[in-house]
């Protein structure tokens, strides 16, 4: 039987998790021990951007409108990002430029290359993430990068999904 | 439709009933937690029992479904198996019956639980578990791709997937 005190623990708690989280964890209390993770992470999306970018040159269809998708979110999450390590007292660094991040990307101009591709480099992003989230001190930060690190999994999902 | 709230309350009340105040003592805030999450998880299975049991399911529909449903039962079963090392005993399942057995009820009952996650990881101090729900957050991440096509609305909705929240 739970006492009266635990009993209101575990409802504080369930109420914390229906209360709580109504925007995104951007707001940060600024432990600057995230930085390098955060200018890595922020190099993964520039490197998805430029990417996503070249791909929509190819996919058509269905796999294209998950791209456009994809493209549109991976702008959102460095932005994030970015806006993240400015808050943490850092400066994002430079962008460089877009040949710099196509290394690895498919040589051929067939479809179903870059579909493979793209499924396979966000499954890469959700390895990364995953490596990275329990690293992170700041307990928001670890929320923002797992909502992004699931976003991720749902694009390799929805890149799948049958035509 | 199962509503948000049929499933924060569902999972709440589960939770509730479930935990020894002795392990809680014991292992502290995450074996509320665990429970709480245990009772998110708990009303998504509920919700695919009934969604599996509607004869209107087309077959198609029903063995993705099903594939859906036996990778949330893992889910289920890895949160009850961290829940029972910290000395807590589990919950009982509870018996089908949230929702109203459409598809719909089922993506918000996912989407409830990846908001539970979402919400947990900015408390959670432990790096272990820490892991765990942001690995189980992704897994429901990709369930709900493949449920929301299946009730035929957007499978990307958002750059960052909180589950709603």
């Amino acid at each position: 039987v739970l006492s009266r005190r635990e009993a209101i623990a575990a409802g504080g708690s369930a109420l914390l998790l229906a209360g709580c989280g109504t925007k995104h964890a951007r707001l940060l209390a600024g432990n600057d021990a995230d930085l390098p993770i955060l200018g890595t992470a922020l190099e993964l999306e520039r490197t998805q951007i430029v990417f996503y970018g070249d791909a929509l040159r190819v996919l058509r269809g269905q796999q294209a409108a998950v791209a456009r998708a994809a493209l549109e979110h991976e702008r959102e999450h460095a932005a994030a990002i970015a806006e993240a390590i400015r808050e943490l007292g850092g400066m994002p660094a430079a962008q460089r430029p877009a040949a710099a991040y196509r290394q690895g990307f498919p040589a051929s101009a067939r479809a179903d290359a870059w579909l493979r591709y793209a499924i396979a480099f966000e499954d890469k992003a959700v390895d990364g993430y995953a490596a990275a989230i329990p690293k992170l001190v700041n307990a928001r930060l670890r929320a923002t990068f797992a909502s992004i690190m699931t976003t991720e999994a749902e694009h390799s999902t929805a890149l799948g999904l049958p035509r | 439709m199962t509503t948000r709230r049929d499933v924060l309350a569902a999972a709440g009340a589960l939770a509730l009933a479930g935990l020894r105040p002795a392990a809680a003592r014991a292992a502290g805030n995450n074996v509320v937690l665990l429970g709480v999450l245990v009772g998110y998880n708990d009303a998504v299975l509920s919700t695919y029992e009934l969604a599996l049991r509607n004869p209107d399911l087309p077959a198609r529909d029903r063995a993705l479904l099903r594939q859906l449903y036996n990778q949330a039962k893992l889910a289920d079963e890895a949160l009850r198996r961290t829940l029972a090392r910290t000395g807590a005993t589990p919950p009982p399942r509870r018996r089908p019956g949230l929702g109203t057995g459409d598809v719909k009820s089922v993506v918000a009952a996912e989407e409830a639980t990846v908001g539970a996650y979402y919400v947990s990881l900015q408390s959670v101090p432990d790096r272990p578990l820490i892991a765990e729900i942001s690995g189980l957050m992704a897994q429901g991440g990709r369930r709900l791709v493949q449920l929301r096509d299946l009730a035929g609305v957007a499978p990307l909705p958002s750059a960052f997937e909180t589950g709603g929240r």
